[in-house]
């Protein structure tokens, strides 16, 4: 055998493959019997490192050599030596058919490159890439006999080309390869197309792209294409309109780098493009936003400042701050610096907190102290006013801003209102007047605390007329009301005293002054006024109307008690002259004479009395009344003025009374006047009211304290009166009934009480009264 | 006309006994007196219809039954009897008294009143003295 394989290329394994191949089974024979032609052709290819292979005969028997035992892959060799090469290659056989056919028909080689083969060598499908030279062989004749093959596998380059190829379609970036001076584009990746809206692959850029719209870029393509020097493009901005006619305005930033052969020629530009449309617009965003934001911070009618920092550095703060804190300047000072004024007062702090916890505080009517002018102390203002803590770009806290509204105006003016409104408050409390008001439209009342207390009603809101009907005094109520209706018809003024019944029964005077109020159209829509509790006044003014009305009556009486004496006297005056006038004897005769005389002395006398009690009564009320206290023998006196009664009631029909007691000597010291004048008093009225029954007269000594008992059977002294009918003025019966003053027992009562005793009344029987005083002897 | 008698009804002792004098110091002989209203009645019911007095002298203010009461009293029932009999008000009341209450009185003197106007009265009333 080894004479068969003498001529063969003697190195490498596809050698000694085929060596030990069994050849007589093919189609080609013994290998003896082979032409020259293959035997060159598989030396040939034996010998090259490149790899080969070579196809002879009809059935297109398989040679290769070492380098193509890689392409053919684990499953093809070494079995497909000496097959056909259909058998070989029966997934790609039509291809490689047409490629027989064209180097058989042409005999010309068939160049390809980077052709996909689909293949399965491996045992599984695989794409590979091929570039080879498929050339006819002829036999000696010059016959088309075989074909030779020099074939390079391209899968990985492919493979990695295709990557790369991949790449630059992904690539996040537009990315756009151009070629020659009429920047052919060669690639444009995806995101290029979705850039400009159309496909660019394939044409002159300048046909990418329509008249007008890429104007701005295509002379710089040519000065790169022609200098050779970069040229980057920041923020251009380029007007797209797509196919269905959507315009879009775009920011690109750019770069056109020329592609450099390896000689240094240019053959072409690789543009990149970053699409910064929304920074772009962002940032124009922003800096209008800034700038609105500036325009309203300049602006504000609200004093904004903007301090940075723990230290709290103004950065910034509008016209209004400034003019706020007196126009001092104090950028970049701190607070402390550029506020002084504020150390003792509460803001720093605030500020401080604000900083540290983020929580925005809100004053609200602060009074604040601040040097607003030059040259002069801190004034007070007071503000509505936010510290809000504001954070820089990454989050943290960055500073506080202030926004402050100054409200001194509102505050001033609502305490000034306040203060009014206490002084009106004190200024009603202090004239004891309540306020009040009526809703005309649902003629409902209301008033305030002191108005209610004043009317004995509860502080809520009440009906008019309920309350006229119910709680006014069914005396006062209709002419309350009417004075009401008609203030109100006439648009005028409400006056008006009443009582108000109280809780308790009881009742109170009330004076109430109210004005209507008109709304534009001149309705009467309510009345408000002032009420004063008059009660006091009201019974002090009942009080004088009484004592003028008793003083009224006294001097009534008076002068008719006075005029008694006087009739008498000027009668008998008048008589008596008329008898001397007519030259009668009997105007001197000793009886008319006698007569005269005791009369005009009894009238005097009775005269001087009514005189003498006026006085006192006069002297005990302004308390002139004193008793000079001297021993004296109380029943001598008793005595006495019986005796002198006696006298004086010798011409009358009077029976003088007796003393019924034996008068043991008592020893008193008194005002013998002021005792006299009791006596005398007790006896006249005993006499006055004694009806002509006899009167009696005791005396008791009871050790420490006498008793004097005046007794007479006349019409009696009422119980109910029994105190009253020792007053000023006051007498138990009928004041057309009986004449005298009525002073007698007052001033009886107070001598009797001046000299610490006690005068009362009882009863007697069958009928009248006894009066009975008791006095210390001392 | 004589004077047919003169009724003094008047509580103050004093007055009474003046008026009586003077009336007597003129020449009225027939004089009737008392101290009160109901005094005053009864001397008048124990006078026959022919020796009722002619004029009355009433005094207002007196105990058991005033002036005014006593008059009232004949208006409403005595009327027949004692109705035609004049009245003349003799007080010291000043203030002025409504004549309604004192129909039948024919004129009114003020305390202390002149002798003379008490004269004069008397005679005009009731007539001369007889």
């Amino acid at each position: 055998m080894k004479n068969e394989f003498s001529w063969l290329y003697p190195h490498g394994e596809m050698a000694r493959l085929i060596k030990t191949q069994q050849w007589d089974a093919t189609s080609l024979g013994n290998p003896t019997k082979w032409p020259s032609t293959l035997k060159a052709s598989i030396n040939a290819c034996l010998a090259s490192d490149y790899p080969a292979y070579v196809w002879w005969g009809e059935e297109f028997i398989v040679f290769y050599n070492d380098a193509y035992i890689a392409l053919a892959g684990s499953v093809k060799h070494p079995s497909s030596l000496g097959k056909s090469a259909k058998h070989m290659w029966p997934e790609i056989w039509p291809l490689l058919q047409s490629f027989i056919s064209e180097a058989q028909e042409t005999l010309k080689p068939v160049w390809r490159e980077n052709l996909l083969m689909p293949l399965e060598r491996n045992g599984n499908k695989e794409e590979a890439y091929f570039s080879f030279s498929f050339n006819p062989l002829l036999n000696e004749e010059g016959d088309f006999s075989g074909i030779n093959c020099i074939c390079s596998e391209m899968t990985e380059i492919q493979q990695s080309q295709q990557s790369l190829y991949n790449y630059f379609m992904q690539a996040p970036l537009p990315l756009v390869v151009m070629e020659g001076p009429k920047h052919f584009v060669k690639i444009a990746n995806a995101k290029y197309e979705k850039l400009i809206g159309r496909p660019a692959m394939g044409k002159e850029i300048s046909q990418v792209f329509s008249k007008g719209e890429a104007d701005f870029y295509l002379p710089i393509l040519d000065q790169v294409f022609t200098t050779g020097e970069p040229y980057i493009g920041k923020e251009s901005p380029i007007t797209i309109t797509d196919d269905s006619g959507t315009s879009k305005n775009l920011y690109l930033d750019f770069g056109y780098h020329p592609f450099k052969e390896t000689d240094g020629k240019i053959s072409g530009v690789l543009a990149m493009v970053h699409d910064v449309t929304s920074q772009v617009e962002a940032r124009e965003k922003a800096e209008a936003k800034k700038q609105k934001f500036e325009a309203l911070f300049v602006n504000s009618p609200a004093a904004m400042a903007l301090l940075r920092g723990p230290e709290f550095i103004f950065e910034k703060m509008n016209d209004k701050y400034r003019e706020m804190t007196g126009n001092r300047d104090f950028i970049d000072l701190p607070l402390v610096e550029a506020l002084p004024e504020l150390k003792n007062q509460p803001f720093h702090q605030i500020m401080k907190k604000v900083f540290e916890t983020g929580e925005t505080f809100y004053g609200n009517e602060m009074k604040v102290d601040l040097i607003q002018k030059k040259d002069r102390g801190p004034e007070t203002v007071y503000l509505d006013f936010t510290y809000t803590r504001i954070s820089d770009g990454r989050g943290q806290p960055y500073g506080i801003y202030i926004h402050a509204v100054d409200v001194t105006y509102r505050v001033l003016g609502r305490l000034a209102i306040e203060e009014n409104q206490n002084r009106l408050k004190l200024a009603l409390k202090g004239g004891n007047m309540g306020t009040w008001s009526i809703d005309l439209s649902n003629n409902s009342f209301r008033g305030d605390d002191r108005f209610s207390e004043i009317h004995g009603i509860p502080a809520s809101r009440h009906d008019v007329q309920e309350t006229l009907s119910k709680r006014f005094h069914p005396d006062d109520a209709e002419s309350a009301g009417k004075n009401l209706t008609d203030a109100i018809m006439n648009l005028g003024t409400y006056s008006a005293e009443y009582r108000m019944v109280l809780p308790d029964g009881g009742y109170r005077w009330v004076y109430s002054r109210g004005e209507v109020q008109v709304d534009s159209d001149g309705k009467a829509i309510s009345m408000s006024g002032i009420s004063i509790d008059i009660h006091n006044k009201k019974m002090d003014e009942e009080k004088l109307r009484r004592m003028v009305a008793a003083r009224d009556e006294f001097l009534s009486i008076a002068s008719h008690e006075l005029k008694t004496p006087l009739t008498s006297l000027k009668l008998q005056s008048q008589l008596h002259l008329r008898l001397i006038n007519k030259n009668s004897p009997e105007a001197y005769s000793p009886e008319r004479v006698n007569d005269l005389v005791f009369q005009t002395e009894r009238q005097v006398l009775r005269l001087t009395r009514l005189v003498d009690d006026m006085l006192d009564v006069s002297r005990i009320r302004t308390g002139k009344m004193v008793i000079v206290r001297k021993p004296f023998n109380f029943c001598d006196l008793v005595s006495d003025t019986l005796k002198s009664f006696k006298e004086h009631f010798q011409n009358s029909e009077y029976e003088v009374p007796e003393l019924e007691t034996n008068c043991n000597p008592i020893e008193v010291t008194w005002d013998r006047m002021r005792i006299e004048q009791v006596l005398n008093n007790l006896l006249t009225n005993a006499i006055r009211y004694g009806n002509r029954k006899p009167i009696s007269i005791k005396l008791s000594d009871q050790g420490e304290n006498i008793q004097l008992e005046v007794i007479d059977q006349g019409i009696g002294v009422a119980p109910e009166s029994r105190e009253k009918i020792f007053d000023r003025f006051e007498r138990d019966v009928n004041a057309n009934e009986v004449s005298g003053l009525g002073l007698g027992l007052f001033i009886v009562k107070q001598i009797v009480l001046a000299h610490r005793g006690r005068i009362w009344i009882e009863s007697n029987s069958p009928a009248g009264s006894k009066f009975i005083v008791e006095l210390p002897k001392q | 006309m004589d004077c047919k008698g003169i009724l003094i009804v008047e509580d103050d002792v004093d007055i009474k006994r003046q008026v009586i004098r003077a009336l007597k110091d003129e020449g009225y002989t027939t004089i009737y007196e008392a101290s009160n209203g109901i005094e005053a009645f009864k001397i008048l019911s124990d006078l026959s219809d022919d020796k009722l007095p002619g004029c009355i002298i009433l005094d207002l203010m007196m105990p058991e039954m005033d002036g005014i009461t006593f008059m009232e009293t004949i208006e409403k029932i005595h009327k027949d009897r004692y109705g035609k009999i004049k009245v003349i008000v003799a007080t010291a009341k000043g203030s002025p008294i409504d004549p309604q209450k004192i129909p039948n009185a024919v004129e009114r003197i003020q305390k202390p009143f002149e002798l003379e106007e008490l004269y004069r009265v008397v005679e005009l009333y009731c007539g001369k003295p007889s």
